[in-house]
């Protein structure tokens, strides 16, 4: 039985049901389905979770993620940062211009392991 | 890494220096390429004045008329957003398995379909506007544009570099702020823009091969002061006298073809349809899709290259979309967007 688990979602309103980079925030996080953090190699530390759930400029919100969504939330989160990876690895082979270079760059922490 | 970014939300009702227009629900950082938010300063000159001095005197504040341009490439959200703020609301319906796309494809639970249909633009005496906030970080300065109207917007497809569309208008008040205190967020580099490779075009039956093809909407606004308030920015926008939205744009062909000319000469009106079908999917291997249908497209104006001593001759014509009764253009637009309220 999966266990209670917190996560990250974002918060921005209107925003798509599709992953999201928030600079300087490793992983990706949806506005449905929360990212989940605390444990794991792959996700954020609980305190860096909270901080940025206090950080009003900041649109992710930490929320507890329901028994029945824990495993769909890991398993989103997992399947984001590979395709995420493989997004990057597409954008760089067609060439990045610009502002796009910045994004590449988030982007590129994102799908590194949170510390 | 560079910081910065631009927030855009639509607003209730022009902004202006004086009143607090609410702001819509949905809220957006668009992964921009490049933002302008102009102050358009026009300072009170009184060189003219006989003072019996022979050097320019020193200027004051006087007028100040904002505008904006921006330019991007076209992601599925993004490009959703500008076409509201452009051509009004769109008809939003969610994906159930049931309802279609323009080319009889139903689409899923987690897609959204998006309908602009015309004649375009909200109904009263404004178009809508939106509130800009654009942020240089790194230089510490920040800025806040009210009351921006949407006045033209370009879509072209290049061969290389992903479509891409300019659009630019009138605002009516624009202020350096304080740091906003905003982090930007923006949809993953794996939602791509559509590319050259994604479109298709459907146009006057036997025309020649094409070469490119590019999309304008103008829809005239202007920025006035009404004098409701006193202010050195317009405090009023409004829809201007010089026509309806129109939507437009050019069809370079590679080869000349009789069916083009006389398709110009004639003033035929024919069925067209461009249609951008991305490489990113949205759910059940349903991609993000763009359709613009056009009722009755018309070429305006063009001509043949000049014969010359070459092998291949094309042809360049400007078209427009009309109506014969009503309905000339239907932009249809599936993405992941549940609304742009």
């Amino acid at each position: 039985m999966a266990t209670k688990r917190q996560g990250l979602r974002l918060s921005l309103p209107g925003a798509p049901n599709t992953p999201h980079v928030v600079p300087g925030v490793p992983g990706y996080f949806y506005p449905e389905l929360a990212t989940p953090v605390g444990s794991g190699p792959a996700e954020l530390p609980i305190e860096a979770a909270k901080e940025l759930d206090r950080d009003k400029g900041t649109p992710l919100e930490l929320v507890n993620i329901p028994a029945a969504e824990v495993a769909d939330a890991e398993e989103q989160a997992a399947a984001t940062l590979e395709a995420g990876r493989k997004g990057l690895i597409a954008a760089q082979r067609d060439g990045l211009v610009g502002a796009e270079t910045a994004r590449a760059t988030d982007e590129r922490e994102s799908t590194k392991e949170a510390e | 890494m560079p910081n910065g970014y631009l927030q855009e939300l639509f607003e209730s009702l022009p902004g202006n220096e004086a009143n607090a227009p609410t702001l819509s629900t949905k809220k957006i950082y668009p992964p921009i390429q490049s933002v302008a938010l102009k102050p358009g300063v026009k300072p009170l000159s009184r060189d003219d004045e006989l003072r019996n001095q022979d050097e320019p005197l020193a200027v004051i504040p006087d007028a100040f008329e904002p505008s904006w341009e921006q330019k991007a490439r076209v992601y599925p959200d993004l490009v959703g957003w500008r076409l509201k703020h452009i051509l009004g609301n769109p008809v939003t319906t969610a994906g159930d398995g049931i309802i279609k796309d323009p080319d009889e494809v139903a689409i899923p639970i987690g897609a959204h379909r998006h309908v602009f249909k015309a004649p375009f633009g909200p109904a009263g005496a404004s178009p809508l506007t939106t509130q800009m906030t654009a942020a240089y970080s790194d230089q510490g300065t920040y800025f806040r544009l009210k009351g921006a109207a949407c006045a033209e917007f370009s879509l072209e497809t290049p061969e290389e570099g992903g479509a891409n569309f300019s659009a630019s208008g009138p605002g009516l008040y624009l202020a350096r702020i304080a740091n906003p205190s905003l982090t930007p967020t923006y949809e993953a580099l794996s939602i791509r823009p559509f590319v050259r490779g994604n479109l298709s075009l459907e146009w006057v039956g036997g025309s020649g091969t094409t070469q490119d093809f590019s999309l304008s909407v103008s829809n005239p606004v202007e920025a006035v002061r009404s004098l409701g308030i006193a202010s050195k920015y317009p405090d009023i926008m409004e829809k201007a006298n010089e026509g309806p939205i129109v939507v437009s744009g050019s069809i370079p062909k590679r080869q000349l073809d009789p069916d083009d000319y006389d398709a110009l000469i004639n003033s035929a009106g024919f069925e067209a349809l461009a249609r951008w079908v991305g490489d990113s999917v949205i759910a059940l291997g349903y991609p993000y899709k763009l359709f613009v249908e056009f009722a009755n497209c018309q070429y305006v104006g063009g001509e043949p290259d000049a014969l010359a001593n070459q092998r291949r001759h094309g042809a360049s014509f400007d078209w427009k979309s009309t109506a014969l009764t009503t309905g000339s253009t239907t932009v249809t637009l599936v993405n992941s967007t549940t609304s742009y309220a």
